[in-house]
């Protein structure tokens, strides 16, 4: 067992990936490792012919992935969309690993982010002593791609000033880099492209332009379409979650999960389960990714301070935390959502207790 | 198999599928049948007779109703690419006679009446409005969709063409869909002899139908039609194969009941074609289909390159930037995705998620912009000015009789009086007509509440108004149904809730039970979203009205009590946020509101009748501990917390000592003078009684007055004098002795000191005489 506190998807899944690589009989782009059909398997699960089992990866919409991938196949590049904790990063892991067979050739965008980031630096020692060369040309991830026909990964697209963003557009239209000082310039090889995220939420930060919007195939992953399927998400990551952060509780309780999850669909959507009763939404997010982290917080509570079996107690200060981001309004919509819904619902009277005791102490 | 009637050339299709109506068009020219049959109702036979007339142009619905009573009716529309209409044109082009075979509309009629009167002890089921389809299982009411979606395909339409393209000789085709349809309906009579009864009596109607029909293709070969086509929706054709069983068909079918029907062409529109309207063999996007049916699909680059370029078009109009290398991109996208899917083509959805992908930048949004005019369309049919005319306009002039008001033209003053039911009658129809936009009245006069049992109606019947008739029936056959109808849309579309308020009181008056509850649910939708609680208090008091005089009508009052309710409950949670941190101007608005908002649920609380209406208690309770948080909120604009503080002294829930101590913390030192004054604008604003009788608050604002500092008064001057200002005549006036007698009150207090007790001993014998009283009597008092 590898002492790694995280792997890469190709290190983790490798025997998925050759399995996959051995069973796949379709026709695969160049440089491609895998064909589309056989990277859709790989993102959505499956079992192969010789009965090999490939686990989900992204659980939703199945079209989503298909128009990623076809995306990739047209060579336009991929832009996924969505607001925080709904898988982007993962999902961008999961197909360049699947695509390339390597998930590291990964720009992380950040308000910092340099031109020399996107296009290539120098290492300056070797720049004095030899003057430009080759050896003292130090390669982007980007531009490693571009040589070796893979594919790039940026992350956050948007957070990086609009100046440094316009480079990719000359990359992504002209699928070359030019280097002046060498007087060369590095050819993308078929099989190149890039997969950027961004955060819908703070879209304004830094707008990408028309001309590199034009650029992009873009996918909206969405938040988890149905209550079973996010129960499903929140409980299959907090097991894995749990096995690596070695939480003595037992396994979460369904019941719970369903009601976090319930809770947090209800408020996002402004609608309660039954349809009958619209509600305000508060400004937080309420992702899975934090359903999944107030299952978590709430087992560890349950685990060090309690009796072990996650109860009402334990969620509440988590999920009321993870609810009220904005100490006015959200707390409004908080209260309304306590008094007319959960107080009414049948079974729930534990979880309004446990939310009114939170919130008399916190004020 | 004995050989009386040979088999049918059966054509089993979709309702509305330009796939269907291709293969039927083509089938047809090459059958060259002597007669067509078409799964339609018999009562319509007359008006295929208009399908020749050029006036006449798709979308267009056959319209049968029962004159006696017309919310039972049955629409039939046709669009251009609907098989049965292709089918009927075909057959005019070829001069073969076209028959309608379905069981007639007006036994239909009949028997759901019987069914409705069987079953009135339990609950009574409304006739369906539209198609029979409507409340079949799904199965039934798209097998082909079914049958697409199990061979992996999201459009049944896509999966139709491909299977025709794949074939030469569309007549195998059908009768591979008749082997199909035989699988999938014995499937289905397995699963379904298990349920419940509605659905038995649903099927034994559709048992019914297609005994009529066998009958009606019998009496085709036995007139001497040789090659006889029957077009029927593909579900049917197992049962019409076998045409052997004559006399069990002829008792089924013996004896039925019928009833009087009319029937007339009436203009249609793809909006109404949609699934989305409630018909229920409609169509999820009739504007593909009419793209599908126009783009003929022998070239399918044409077919995604179209689609995208109108998409892109749309959106343009909408003055979104959508480049032509953009349609490129996204017709890459789609054949890419057609292919990762295993398409030989892109299909709708493929166009759709790649134009998502490609223009909208991955947003939903801009496509649902353009979504409506793209998938459905605003195309409307038309029909001859020369076809009969609408069943509403046939009720209106019902109404008209019985109710004794004639149309004039002439313009006249209408004076009705509610306690009759003749006025009342009246008065309900003028409301519903103008809720129809059939201005035939307007009203004048409103009385609020239940005292007021007259209105006043000016009465003028325009000629053009024949028109607005045509132009209501569209959302029903009766008035009352399409009254209904229309304002129940209309409480759907509102955005302002107070206006939504108003609209639910209108329908009060028009006695709408229906519609009120549409527009009441409505309500209470919104109310969850406003998020200004003064919007929510507007919309309040209009609610009380209902409750408090609406039974008196019929009104579902539980209905009423919950909305309130849920409004109540959001008020008083917002209320004391809304009261903090805002202008002067605003704090005037909301201090109003708080009055009308207090009288309200005072009203909810004292019925004339002296029963409080249900909840009220709670309410009341809610509205004052609200009351009391804005009194007691440090951030209260002081106007209001004044305010907030009379009415809890009202309702005597703050004692006089209490008003007293909040007085004086409104009035500390340390708050600002001019908040104070505003304090006291709000305490005091319309009565000063409280000051002649409440000595102690009185002398606590006399003090604080007087020890403010010559500039601080100059300031709060003019604020108290408008508070002052809203008091009545006499109360100014004894105020202003009470300031002007401090003076002597004063003087008399010096009075009293030096009392002198021997002056006074001087009168007493006098007055023990006028008194009557001994002497020692006194003494001993």
């Amino acid at each position: 067992m590898t002492l790694l506190l995280r792997q890469h998807a190709e290190e983790q899944f490798a025997e998925e990936l050759s399995a996959l690589e051995r069973a796949d009989a379709h026709s695969r782009p160049p440089s491609w490792r895998l064909s589309p059909w056989a990277v859709e398997t790989y993102l959505m699960g499956g079992e192969l012919e010789d009965g090999f089992q490939i686990e989900p990866k992204y659980f939703g919409n199945r079209r989503l992935i298909q128009i990623a991938i076809a995306t990739l196949t047209t060579e336009r590049a991929l832009l996924l969309l969505g607001v925080p904790g709904t898988a982007k990063t993962w999902v961008s892991e999961h197909i360049s690993a699947a695509i390339s067979g390597d998930s590291t050739l990964l720009i992380q965008g950040t308000a910092g982010t340099s031109e020399e980031t996107l296009r290539y630096g120098w290492n300056y020692a070797r720049l004095l002593a030899e003057g430009p060369s080759q050896e003292a040309l130090v390669a982007s991830p980007l531009m490693r791609a571009m040589s070796a026909g893979a594919v790039a990964r940026v992350e956050e697209l948007t957070r990086i000033p609009a100046d440094v963003q316009d480079t990719l557009i000359s990359i992504l239209s002209e699928k070359s880099l030019p280097v002046p000082e060498l007087n060369i310039e590095v050819r993308a090889q078929k099989g190149f492209n890039v997969i950027a995220t961004a955060n819908s939420q703070d879209r304004g930060v830094n707008e990408l332009s028309s001309a590199l919007k034009r650029r992009f195939n873009t996918v909206v992953l969405p938040l988890p379409a149905t209550a079973e399927e996010e129960v499903e998400i929140v409980l299959h990551r907090v097991e894995a979650l749990g096995r690596t952060l070695e939480l003595p509780a037992e396994p979460p309780a369904l019941d719970e999960v369903r009601r976090i999850v319930t809770i947090f669909r209800e408020l996002r959507s402004g609608l309660t389960a039954d349809g009958r009763t619209k509600i305000k939404s508060p400004s937080s997010t309420l992702s899975t990714a934090e359903a999944i982290s107030v299952v978590s917080s709430g087992l560890a509570l349950a685990a060090h301070f309690g009796d072990g079996n996650m109860h009402a107690g334990d969620v509440a200060s988590g999920l009321i935390g993870a609810v009220i981001k904005d100490p006015v309004q959200d707390r409004i919509v908080w209260q309304e959502y306590m008094e007319t819904v959960v107080r009414e619902r049948k079974g729930w009277s534990d979880l309004y207790r446990a939310g009114r005791d939170v919130e008399a102490t916190d004020s | 198999m004995s050989s009386k009637y040979p088999k049918p050339h059966l054509m089993g299709v979709r309702h509305h599928g330009p796939g269907s109506a291709r293969t039927v068009r083509n089938a047809l020219a090459d059958l060259k049948p002597d007669i067509v049959l078409i799964e339609g109702p018999p009562d319509g036979q007359d008006l295929l007779a208009w399908a020749a007339d050029a006036d006449l142009v798709p979308p267009v619905a056959m319209l049968i109703y029962s004159p006696k009573e017309p919310s039972q009716a049955a629409y039939y529309p046709f669009a251009r690419f609907s098989p049965e209409w292709q089918a009927v044109q075909q057959a005019r082009r070829f001069d073969v006679p076209v028959l309608f075979i379905d069981l007639p509309q007006a036994t239909q009629f009949a028997l759901e009446r019987r069914a409705v009167q069987n079953h009135a002890h339990s609950e009574p089921t409304t006739p369906d409005q539209d198609d029979d389809l409507s409340s079949l299982a799904p199965v039934r009411q798209d097998p082909l969709a079914w049958v697409a979606a199990a061979a992996g395909y999201a459009d049944s339409e896509r999966w139709w063409e491909l299977q025709i393209e794949e074939r030469r000789d569309s007549r195998h085709l059908f009768s591979a869909i008749s082997e199909l349809m035989v699988a999938l309906r014995s499937e289905v009579d397995s699963e379904e002899s298990s349920k419940q009864d509605a659905e038995q009596s649903q099927q034994s109607n559709t048992l019914l139908r297609e005994a009529a029909m066998r009958e009606a293709i019998r009496k085709a070969y036995d007139q001497d039609f040789h090659r006889v086509a029957v077009v029927c929706g593909a579900w049917h054709t197992p049962a019409l194969m076998d045409l052997e069983d004559q006399k069990g068909d002829r008792a089924l079918l013996a004896k039925l009941p019928s009833t009087d029907v009319a029937a007339t062409w009436v203009p249609w529109t793809y909006k109404r074609l949609a699934t989305r309207s409630g018909y229920g063999a409609g169509i999820s996007s009739p504007g593909w289909y009419h793209h599908l049916w126009d783009a003929q699909t022998d070239n399918d680059s044409r077919l995604a390159s179209g689609w995208l370029t109108r998409i892109a078009q749309l959106m343009r109009a909408e003055g979104l930037v959508i480049s032509s290398a953009h349609v490129i991109e996204a017709v890459r996208l789609a054949e890419a995705l057609a292919a990762l899917r295993g398409r030989p083509t892109p299909g709708l959805d493929e166009l759709m998620e790649s134009a998502q992908s490609v223009f909208c930048f991955g947003e939903s949004l801009p496509l649902a912009v353009v979504g409506e005019k793209l998938l459905i369309g605003d195309t409307l049919g038309s029909v001859p000015a020369a076809v009969p005319t609408v069943p509403l306009q046939a009720d209106l002039s019902r109404l008209q009789k019985s109710l004794r008001l004639k149309p004039e033209a002439a313009a006249r003053d209408l004076d009705l009086d509610l306690r009759r039911p003749i006025g009342l009658g009246r008065s309900q129809l003028l409301h519903r007509l103008s809720l129809l936009d059939i201005n035939w009245g307007v009203f004048r006069v409103e009385g609020s509440g239940r005292g007021t049992f007259r209105e006043n109606w000016k009465l003028e019947w325009r000629p053009d108004l024949a028109m607005s008739v045509i132009e209501a029936s569209v959302w029903g056959n009766s008035v009352e149904d399409a009254a209904t109808a229309r304002a129940s849309h209309q409480a759907q579309a509102e955005r302002n809730l107070a206006d939504l308020t108003r609209l639910a009181h209108t329908l009060l008056l028009a006695n709408l039970p229906d519609a009120l509850s549409a527009a009441l649910a409505r309500v209470s939708e919104m109310a969850a979203m406003a998020g200004d609680v003064r919007v929510l208090m507007a919309a309040f008091p209009p609610l009380v009205r209902i409750l408090r005089y609406g039974d008196v009508r019929g009104t579902d009052v539980e209905m009423v009590t919950h909305v309130l309710d849920g409004l109540g409950v959001r008020i008083c949670i917002g209320l004391p946020f809304a009261c903090a941190g805002i202008a002067d101007e605003e704090a005037v608005g909301i201090s109003g509101q708080l009055n009308h908002m207090h009288q309200s649920i005072s009203l909810l609380e004292s019925d004339p009748d002296g029963r409080p209406a249900n909840g009220a208690a709670e309410q009341l309770e809610r509205w004052l501990s609200a009351l009391a948080t804005i009194a007691q909120g440090t951030q209260t604009h002081a106007l209001i917390a004044g305010r907030a503080c009379r009415l809890l002294r009202d309702r005597k829930l703050y004692d006089s000592t209490e008003t007293a101590r909040q007085l004086s913390v409104a009035l500390s030192a340390s708050a600002a003078p001019l908040k104070a004054a505003h304090w006291i604008d709000g305490f005091l604003r319309a009565s000063g009684t409280i000051l002649l009788y409440d000595r102690h608050l009185w002398n606590l604002i006399d003090q604080w007055v007087t020890n403010l500092p010559a500039d601080l008064f100059v300031e709060t001057l003019p604020l108290l004098r408008r508070t002052f200002a809203t008091f009545t005549q006499p109360e100014r006036r004894r105020l202003g002795e009470m300031a002007a007698g401090r003076g002597r009150a004063a003087q008399a207090n010096d009075t009293e000191q030096q009392f002198d007790s021997n002056r006074a001993a001087l009168v007493l014998p006098t007055i023990t005489n006028l008194l009557g009283l001994q002497e020692e009597e006194m003494d001993a008092n």
